[in-house]
């Protein structure tokens, strides 16, 4: 009986140390919550934000543990000797440079010196800007073209849009044009702002009065009108539910782009399960299908790609002109419902985007606000067109110098195939 | 705000066991089974509604079960004490091997629309220890009937020390298998 007791209370007493050897959890730094005093710790929690937060660690190649190794060393010299402009930018450049999320913008203030810099993480290889006042020119110059309605404040403007009746394949018929800016479609239909009415004359040409919920009486549903062409080329992206009512709408049917993802805890491939991403076709769609064409290239961004894949996606439709920019996953910029909801996407301080005068709010912190996706999205075959884009059916590249000389290649490109079918 | 809960779930574990006395109150015992290690993850969500011009905060709450099949085999030391009706502790360790898994549930809202899942479990190469070893300790009563059967009622708990998770990030929070069984057995004595 001794021995029964000894090999018990041995046994009991080893049981219990084993339980000790397991390594606990720790509680992690929000992102959202942190004020940061120094170089340093801006930096260290910029990149344990994300670290933790971002959507893309499955495929993305940087090493971002590499980058910790060797970008720590430079922002504690930062604190220790100061540094100028041009080294805090190109240190941060260093940081996030390559990293797959072409939405990913990074917003830092400098307290010395009180000034904030922007940072695109991704690059691509091919570039260039797009002259849309030159192509706009063109196009109200095209032999035969009607009800020509533009509305053009400005580079980056949200409402800038231009529609158009250009003659058809068939004598007596039309291709409807439009081209817009962003999808700020509703948005712009319940704001009050100077000159709403000219704004909205193309949408409501095109789509017809109710613009914001599809197509009612616009051109698109006239009989004259055999084919369409949406410009997408220099669209910034924007609200993704005006997908449904913009493109949606004119596809008859609801549009499966593939599955979504997010995550579900602070480690890096604590991914959701995969979920459908659908877009209803609104009631009001168009009432006979038409050939369509996209016409899309590098600068066509976000909301603007994913429209032009659903153009892709139906027998009907082809997209022409350029590869699109490559920041196809959706975000939600508010750092409230994005890292905290989702566990990805934008954390940080959005006082810094605001005007200048307002941000940030302690002048003397090293601030930080980092615009990133907040969703993994890839196709039904499960491809993602992150940093890729969407393809175009017919290549046609930016000619700037062709432009100059007046002549829009991609838009010629696209009338030729819907005139002669190639 | 969100916060996410991993809460314990219902399985279902089969296994046969074999035991080799060395005493008459102590015994070695090793036990293969198909074990399922399963667990619900809580997603809850907090926002703020606005009805009749006064703001309140609501929650939703959307949830992942997850089933985790194991081969495990323990090995314990089966201390026993009694005549017919015996009561047993178990000391030892366990190691096991995630062989599937299997998810489903309700998804927060994705680009507007809510989504369900069900889907078995694709194993992540980076992240997923398919490795599972830990403590095992368990207590039971048998019966001995008809001079060779035995029938018993056990409780087993298998605290895992291995993570889930490969060592795969700088700054990573560990997860567990902590797992409770309760046994119905019929062993032949020989």
């Amino acid at each position: 009986m001794n021995n029964y007791r000894k090999f018990f209370v041995v046994g009991v007493a080893v049981a219990m140390l084993m339980v000790s050897c397991r390594k606990e959890g720790f509680d992690l730094q929000n992102p959202n919550t942190r004020t940061c005093k120094s170089y340093v710790e801006q930096f260290e929690t910029i990149w344990q934000g994300i670290n933790n937060t971002y959507v893309f660690w499955s495929r993305d190649t940087v090493d971002w543990e590499a980058r910790y190794a060797k970008y720590h060393p430079i922002f504690e010299s930062f604190d220790a000797h100061g540094a100028d402009s041009a080294e805090y930018l190109n240190a941060w450049r260093g940081v996030v440079n390559g990293l797959l999320d072409h939405h990913m913008t990074l917003l830092l203030w400098n307290p010395n010196g009180k000034y904030r810099i922007g940072i695109r993480a991704a690059s691509n290889s091919y570039s260039h800007e797009t002259d849309e006042m030159a192509q706009l020119n063109i196009l109200q110059k095209q032999p035969g073209i009607l009800d020509f309605t533009c509305y053009y404040v400005g580079n980056n403007n949200f409402v800038n849009s231009a529609y158009c009746l250009l003659p058809g394949k068939t004598a007596g018929k039309y291709i409807a044009y439009l081209r817009f800016s962003s999808f700020s479609i509703d948005t712009m239909s319940k704001a009050n702002f100077a000159n709403k009415d000219k704004a909205e004359a193309p949408f409501r040409a095109f789509y017809g009065d109710q613009y914001a919920e599809g197509v009612t009486n616009g051109a698109v549903n006239r009989d004259d009108v055999e084919a369409i062409i949406l410009d997408v080329r220099n669209n910034g992206g924007g609200y993704i539910t005006d997908i449904s009512p913009a493109v949606v709408s004119l596809l008859q049917k609801n549009y499966q782009h593939g599955y979504s993802r997010f995550k579900e805890g602070y480690g890096r491939l604590d991914y959701s399960s995969w979920v459908p991403v659908v877009f209803d076709c609104p009631k009001n769609y168009i009432k006979q299908a038409k050939p369509i064409v996209a016409l899309v290239d590098i600068n066509t961004v976000s909301s603007a790609e994913l429209s032009a894949q659903a153009i892709k996606s139906i027998p009907n439709g082809t997209v022409v002109g350029e590869r699109t920019y490559g920041a196809t996953c959706p975000l939600v910029a508010n750092t409230d419902r994005a890292f905290n909801v989702y566990y990805t996407g934008c954390f940080g301080d959005q006082d810094l985007l605001l005007s200048s005068e307002k941000r940030p709010r302690d002048p003397n912190s090293y601030a930080y606000y980092v615009y990133s996706s907040t969703f993994d999205l890839v196709t039904n075959e499960y491809q993602s067109l992150e940093g890729v884009g969407v393809q175009p059916d017919i290549k046609v590249l930016y000619d700037a110098d062709k432009l100059a000389a007046g002549v829009d290649t991609q838009l010629e490109a696209a009338l030729e195939f819907l005139r002669k079918g190639n | 705000m969100t916060n996410v809960q991993y809460a314990p779930a219902f399985g279902n574990t089969l296994g046969i066991d074999v035991t080799y006395g060395l005493r008459k109150w102590l015994a070695v015992r090793a036990d293969l089974a198909l074990t399922q290690k399963n667990n619900t993850l809580l997603h809850y969500v907090y926002y703020e509604s606005t009805n009749n011009g006064e703001t309140t905060l609501d929650s939703a709450s959307f949830g992942t079960n997850s089933v985790n099949r194991y081969v495990n085999l323990p090995v314990v030391l089966d201390f026993s004490f009694g005549g017919k009706a015996r009561f047993h502790a178990y000391f030892g360790g366990y190691i096991g091997y995630w062989i599937d898994g299997h998810r489903s549930g309700g998804s927060l809202p994705v680009l507007g629309s809510e989504g369900e899942f069900n889907a078995p479990y694709e194993f992540n190469k980076v992240r997923d220890n398919r490795f599972d070893a830990g403590m095992a300790y368990g207590l039971g009563l048998s019966f001995l009937c008809w001079n060779h059967f035995d029938i018993s009622f056990e409780m087993h708990l298998y605290y895992a020390l291995t993570d889930m998770q490969k060592n795969y990030m700088l700054n990573m929070n560990p997860r567990y298998n902590t797992t409770t069984t309760l046994q119905l057995g019929l062993a032949y004595k020989f």
